[in-house]
C-alpha cells in the first residue's frame, strides 16, 4: 500500500494497524531519550549538560535562515568554526563525562551543512571514545566520501516531499529526488542514516510529508524519525498554528506501516501545548522511541504494557539494536 | 595601590588590619607579623575543631575572620600577607582559582628565589615537595576582595596538635600528619632571615601590582580597626557562627583530612588521602567493628558510595546523611 | 515532579534552559524561575557555579529580600563571598536539602534552588539586569567569558 492510500485511513484504523506491526514486529519496550540539548527533568530520569551534545560547525550562522527555525536551533549548540576547535571541543566533553556529539551546523546556500575538511577532527571524536552521528543536510558523491572515511556512525538529514516546500521554507532549489539521492548515496556507502520528517513543515500544514515517508522506505532507512513544526517566537512561523496532533499521529501510523522493520522515533521537535496528545498518540502509533517524554507518555506506555528504558543519548542511538524481535 | 609593612602587631590588630582596609576600599598589600600565638579560624569553621578549655587555660586567644579558609595556628614564626583589591578593580578576577593563582604567584616566586619549587594547589595551598607550605583563605569584605596567608619560617606543630578537639588517640595521629605534609622553610631552605623575606615577598608583589605607594596605620584606618573589634571580637561571633557538622574535619593540608565522628553509637576515624579512605577505625562499645572499617577502607570518598556502606549496616538517618558528607570530605 | 523539557542556550561551555530569568544586575549570575504567580525560586546560575568552584556552605541570612541586597553567603574553595538579591521580597520556603549540601548547586544548578520568594512587584522582573531573552543572555555572558578569557 502506498502512503496515499494509508493516509485516507480512518484514524483509528491506522493506528489499530500500526500498533499490531509494532506488536508483531519489536519488543514491548519503548525507548526513552533526553540527550542534552535540552533541560530535562521528570519523575524518573534527569539529564546533565554533557552527556549528549549538539555541535554546530559553523558558528551561529547559516545561510538559509528557513522560516521555522531562523538559526534559533543553533542557540542550543556548543559553536565552533574550524576542525581543531571540534577536536578541542571533544577533549574538553569527554573530560566532563561526554558519551557522545551530533554534529550539525547552520547549512551553506544549497543547503548544505559544510562538513568537508572536518573529516580528520571527526574521527578524533571517535577516537576519543565519544560516539559521533552528523546531521548533513543533501549530500553529493564527495560527501559521502568523507563522512565514511570520517567513521561516522549516522547520518541525520531532514527530508523535504515538496519542491514547494524546499523552496518557501527553505528557500532552496533543491527537488525531492535530491533527498532520495541523498539517502541511497549513503546507504551505499554503508553508512546507517536517520532521515527526519518535519510535519506541519509549511506554515503548519501537511504538504510533502508523505511524498518524503515514500522516499525514506524506498531508500530503505533503518532508522526514521518523525518530528513536528514547533512555532518558535522570533521565527518567520513564530505565530503559525502548529499541526494537529491527530496530523502527527496519522504520519507517524504510515511512517511506521511503511517501514515495518525500521526504528521509529518521536524526535525531539513538538509544540509544548500539543506534547502530551502527541506523544501518547506516537505510542498508539507504534515508536520505539520518544524523546524528552512527558509524565503522561509513560504512563501511557506503561498501561499499554510497554517497558520504558531512559538514556541520555539522541533518540536514533537511544536502544538502537535491541529493538527488534 | 599601597604597601603596608607593619612589622609586629597584637593578635587581633594582625587580622583587623585587612578587615578595616576593605572597609574602607582601600587597596593594598600587607605585609606584618603577629607578636603573639594565637588560632585563628575561618567564617565557617566550627569552633568546636579546638579544645577551648585547653586554650582557654593556656591563655591563647582565638579569632574567626570574615574569610575563607580552616583552623590555623598563627605566631611569631610566620610571615603573614595580606591582598585588599576593590572587587570592581580589572585586577579582580572572575574566576575564584584565578584569583589565588594570581595574588599567589608573588609568594610563589619569593620560594623560588628561596630555592624552593613551590606550586599552587588548589583550592587554595602553596605545596613543595609534597608538603602544604602556606596556607590561604579569601573572600569579600566590604566591596573589596581579600586575600590572606602566610609563609611558614617555623611551625609549632605540638601545639597545634594539642589544640585539637579530637582524642588522645588521633592528636597524636594528626602530629605525625602534620610532620608528614606539612612543611617550614626552615626545613626546606634552612635558616631565612624574616627581614631579608618581607623584603623579598614585598618585591614580589610590585612586580605584580607594577609599583606601590608606601603606607603607614593611618589614623582613619585605626579609628576603623577600633570600630571593628568590637563585632569581630564578640564571642557571639566566634562561637555562634561556624557550619554545625556530624563530627570533625581536619585538613592537614590539601588532599589529607583526618575525620573524627559519632554516629548510631559508633565512634569512627579515618583518614581522607587524595580522595580515598584509609586507616579506618570504628568502635562500638570499645569492640572494633571490623566489618565497618573493611567495608569504608579503599573507598573514594563519594558521599552516595558512603552513605550506601553506613546505611547498609547503621541505618538511614539524619546523623547518618551527614556523616558520609563528613567522610566523603564535608 | 512533573516532567519538564526547557530549551536551553549554550554559550561557550554554559548552558541556560530559557524557562526563567538571569540576572545580570551586579552580575550576580542568580535565576529566578517563576513557579505560581507571585512565587519565584531563586538559584545559582551555571557560570558562578563553575567559576565559583565547589560550595562547601551556603546561609541565607534574612527572611526579606531586598533587590541588590545580600540575602546570603557562600563558601567555595576557601572563599566566602555574598549573593546580592535579585528582586525584592519575602522568602516563602528555604531548600533544606540545598542547604544541607550546597555542592548540589554544582551538581546540578538549574535544579538546586535556594529559597522560594514572594516577589513584593512583579515589575521587578522587568527591571534591569533581568535577562529573559536568548539574545541579552548570550550578548551577557559572552562578555563574561571574554573577562574569563583575560585572565
Amino acid at each position: 500500500m502506498r502512503a496515499e492510500a494509508y493516509r485516507r485511513l480512518p484514524l483509528e484504523e491506522l493506528l489499530l494497524r500500526a500498533w499490531e506491526l509494532r506488536r508483531r514486529n519489536f519488543r514491548d519496550v519503548l525507548h526513552l531519550s533526553a540527550p542534552s540539548m535540552k533541560w530535562y527533568r521528570s519523575e524518573r530520569y534527569a539529564n546533565s549538560p554533557s552527556c549528549f551534545v549538539s555541535v554546530s560547525i559553523t558558528g551561529s550562522e547559516c545561510a538559509l535562515k528557513c522560516k521555522h527555525c531562523g538559526g534559533r536551533l543553533l542557540e542550543s549548540m556548543h559553536q565552533v568554526r574550524t576542525p581543531e576547535e571540534l577536536a578541542e571541543l571533544g577533549r574538553r566533553l569527554v573530560e566532563r563525562g561526554a558519551r557522545g556529539v551530533l554534529v550539525s551546523g547552520g547549512a551553506d546556500a544549497k543547503g548544505c551543512v559544510p562538513l568537508r575538511g572536518f573529516e580528520g577532527a571527526l574521527r578524533e571524536l571517535r577516537e576519543m571514545g565519544l560516539r559521533v552521528i552528523v546531521h548533513s543536510g543533501i549530500v553529493g558523491e564527495d560527501d559521502v566520501a568523507a563522512l565514511r572515511r570520517a567513521g561516522v556512525e549516522q547520518v541525520l538529514l531532514d527530508v523535504i516531499g515538496s519542491e514547494s516546500t524546499a523552496r518557501e521554507v527553505y528557500h532552496l532549489q533543491a527537488m525531492p529526488e535530491d533527498y532520495l539521492r541523498s539517502m541511497r548515496l549513503l546507504r551505499e556507502a554503508g553508512i546507517t542514516i536517520a532521515p527526519h520528517v518535519v510535519v506541519g513543515l509549511h506554515g503548519g500544514r501537511v504538504v510533502g510529508e508523505y511524498r518524503a515517508l515514500e522516499m525514506i522506505a524506498e531508500a530503505g532507512a533503518e532508522i526514521v524519525v518523525v518530528v513536528a513544526l514547533s512555532p518558535m517566537p522570533g521565527t518567520a512561523y513564530g505565530s503559525v498554528s502548529p499541526p494537529a496532533p491527530e496530523e502527527v499521529a496519522r504520519v507517524v501510523a504510515v511512517a511506521r506501516l511503511l517501514n515495518p522493520h525500521a526504528m521509529l522515533s518521536l524526535g525531539c521537535a513538538r509544540a509544548p501545548a500539543d506534547k502530551r496528545r502527541i506523544e501518547t498518540l506516537a505510542i498508539d502509533a507504534g515508536v520505539n522511541t520518544i524523546a524528552y517524554p512527558s509524565d503522561e507518555a509513560v504512563s501511557h506506555a506503561e498501561r499499554r504494557g510497554l517497558e520504558v528504558v531512559f538514556s541520555e543519548l539522541c533518540c536514533t542511538l537511544a536502544g538502537a539494536g535491541a529493538w527488534r524481535r | 595601590m599601597r604597601l603596608l609593612e607593619l612589622g609586629y602587631m597584637g593578635w587581633k590588630q594582625s587580622q583587623l588590619v585587612y578587615h578595616a582596609l576593605a572597609e574602607l576600599g582601600e587597596p593594598a598589600v600587607v605585609l606584618q607579623r603577629t607578636a603573639h600565638t594565637y588560632f585563628c579560624l575561618g567564617m565557617f569553621s566550627p569552633a568546636e575543631d579546638l579544645n577551648l578549655s585547653f586554650l582557654e587555660r593556656r591563655g591563647i586567644p582565638c579569632f574567626r575572620r570574615a574569610i575563607g579558609g580552616g583552623t590555623v595556628l598563627l605566631d611569631r614564626e610566620q610571615l603573614f600577607y595580606h591582598v585588599v583589591i576593590p572587587r570592581e578593580s580589572e585586577l579582580a578576577p572572575v574566576r575564584v582559582s584565578t584569583m589565588y593563582r594570581r595574588f599567589l604567584k608573588p609568594v610563589i616566586d619569593t620560594y623560588a628565589e628561596l630555592g624552593v619549587k613551590a606550586s599552587y594547589r588548589p583550592a587554595s595551598d602553596i605545596v613543595a615537595e609534597g608538603r602544604k607550605v602556606s596556607g590561604n583563605g579569601a573572600g569579600v569584605v566590604g566591596e573589596c576582595l581579600v586575600l590572606s596567608g602566610s609563609m611558614l619560617l617555623d611551625f609549632n606543630f605540638e601545639l597545634m596538635a594539642e589544640a585539637l578537639n579530637l582524642p588522645g588517640r588521633l592528636r597524636r595521629r594528626a602530629l605525625e600528619l602534620m610532620r608528614e605534609r606539612l612543611g617550614t622553610l626552615k626545613q626546606l631552605a634552612g635558616e631565612v632571615d624574616a627581614a631579608e623575606l618581607r623584603r623579598m615577598l614585598a618585591g614580589r608583589f610590585e612586580d605584580l601590582f607594577g609599583g606601590f605607594e608606601s603606607g603607614r596605620l593611618s589614623l582613619e584606618l585605626v579609628r576603623e580597626m577600633r570600630r571593628l573589634e568590637g563585632r569581630y571580637t564578640s564571642r557571639e561571633w566566634l562561637y555562634a557562627r561556624g557550619r554545625r557538622r556530624q563530627g570533625t574535619l581536619l585538613k592537614i593540608a590539601e588532599g589529607c583530612y583526618l575525620i573524627h565522628t559519632k554516629l548510631a553509637g559508633v565512634e569512627l576515624s579515618a583518614e581522607l588521602q587524595e580522595g580515598v579512605l584509609g586507616n579506618v577505625r570504628a568502635l562500638r562499645g570499645g569492640r572494633r567493628q571490623r566489618e565497618l572499617e573493611d567495608a569504608l577502607a579503599g573507598v573514594r570518598a563519594e558521599r552516595q558510595k558512603i552513605l550506601n556502606i553506613l546505611a547498609e549496616r547503621l541505618g538511614c538517618t539524619e546523623e547518618i546523611e551527614k556523616a558520609a558528607e563528613l567522610l566523603a570530605g564535608g | 515532579m512533573k516532567s519538564e523539557t526547557e530549551q536551553v542556550l549554550r554559550v561557550g561551555e554554559y548552558v541556560f534552559p530559557l524557562d526563567r530569568y538571569y540576572c545580570s544586575y551586579q552580575n550576580s549570575h542568580l535565576w529566578l524561575r517563576m513557579v505560581d504567580e507571585n512565587i519565584a525560586e531563586v538559584g545559582i546560575d551555571a557560570f558562578l557555579s563553575e567559576t565559583a568552584g565547589r560550595l562547601s556552605y551556603l546561609s541565607v541570612s534574612s527572611e526579606r529580600l531586598e533587590r541588590g541586597k545580600s540575602f546570603a553567603t557562600i563558601e567555595s574553595a576557601k572563599f566566602v563571598s555574598r549573593l546580592a538579591a535579585p528582586v525584592s521580597g519575602e522568602v516563602v520556603e528555604l531548600n533544606a536539602e540545598v542547604l544541607a549540601n550546597p555542592s548540589r548547586v554544582n551538581e546540578a544548578p538549574y535544579d538546586a534552588w535556594i529559597l522560594r520568594v514572594r516577589l513584593a512587584s512583579r515589575e521587578e522582573l522587568e527591571a534591569e539586569g533581568m535577562l529573559r531573552s536568548a539574545e541579552q543572555i548570550r550578548a551577557w555572558i559572552e562578555r563574561e567569558i571574554e573577562r574569563l578569557e583575560e585572565e
